[in-house]
């Protein structure tokens, strides 16, 4: 349950955050133009945007989180008590 | 005697006004700036380098005549994400601390054509990246603007402006930046892109 809730989560945040199918950015590229010679040149903002690599490793660590969940769930075959 | 000071007089003034101009292209506006682009196993990885400095000597009347050189601080290519700057800038693929310089120096222009404030012509050159140094030609296009100095900077800066833009391809290996690795996840092929602009302030 709680991997299933941290896997939506990773989603919603990756989604929300730009929808980036590209790498993650750290510093987002704005696009100018310089009036007098036309030249397209490029600054940066400063901006974080998880990329699909990003969203990747978060769904392989919840899977993984669900797998040790279900691992640990199963019911242990304890040895008969020792007690009366 | 006064024909001759005047043709003297004459001659002087045609060989200033034919005199080649300086331009520096170290901007103070931070427009300059070389792009590049390779491809990536998500989306073309695409950057710039903006550490531009150097200086090209252009003559209005004779743009064949075109000399100069063009200087790139390794340390100053960024892409978007910091990690991968990191990594390009590294070692591994630059090396910028031990090749603090990627140059471009023109050899000659062919094919030179002319019409109106703009030149165009195949120029070659020798590029040197991570130490390296080979001849490429590229196509290239001049822009002289006569007198714009002043709209880019401060009224009353008289001076010239000389755009500069081109495009060429290397291939990485070729540079021993990361030669035969990598290939399935990045290009061989980067693509370079030069937009910059040069200034000749008139004293």
């Amino acid at each position: 349950m709680l991997a299933a809730f941290l896997a939506l989560f990773c989603f919603a945040f990756w989604a929300a955050a730009g929808w980036n199918r590209g790498w993650t950015k750290t510093q987002i590229p704005v696009k100018q133009v310089d009036e007098v010679t036309g030249i397209e040149f490029v600054t940066y903002k400063q901006h974080f945007m998880p990329g699909v690599e990003l969203l990747s490793l978060g769904l392989f660590l919840c899977v993984v989180l669900a797998v040790i969940t279900f691992i640990r769930r199963k019911p242990l075959s304890l040895p008969p008590s020792s007690h009366p | 005697m006064k024909k001759s000071l005047l043709l003297v007089s004459l001659a002087l003034a045609t060989s200033l006004s034919a005199a080649p101009i300086s331009f520096d292209f170290k901007d103070p506006k931070g427009v300059n700036a070389i792009q590049f682009q390779l491809d990536s196993l998500l989306e073309p990885i695409v950057g710039t380098a903006s550490g531009v400095s150097g200086v090209v000597s252009f003559d209005p009347a004779a743009p064949a005549t075109t000399t100069g050189k063009i200087v790139v601080t390794a340390d100053s290519l960024k892409v978007p994400n910091a990690t991968m700057t990191g990594h390009l800038v590294s070692e591994a693929w630059i090396d910028a601390a031990k090749n603090p310089e990627i140059s471009f120096e023109l050899v000659k222009l062919d094919n030179v054509k002319t019409s109106g404030t703009t030149t165009t012509a195949d120029a070659t050159g020798k590029f040197t990246l991570k130490g390296v140094t080979k001849e490429v030609s590229l196509p290239v296009k001049l822009t002289y603007l006569a007198d714009a100095l002043e709209k880019r900077t401060k009224p009353g800066n008289k001076g010239d402006l000389l755009v500069v833009r081109g495009e060429f391809t290397i291939r990485r290996g070729d540079f021993g930046i990361q030669p035969g690795k990598n290939e399935d996840k990045v290009s061989t092929d980067i693509k370079l892109s030069i937009a910059i602009v040069g200034s000749a302030p008139k004293a």
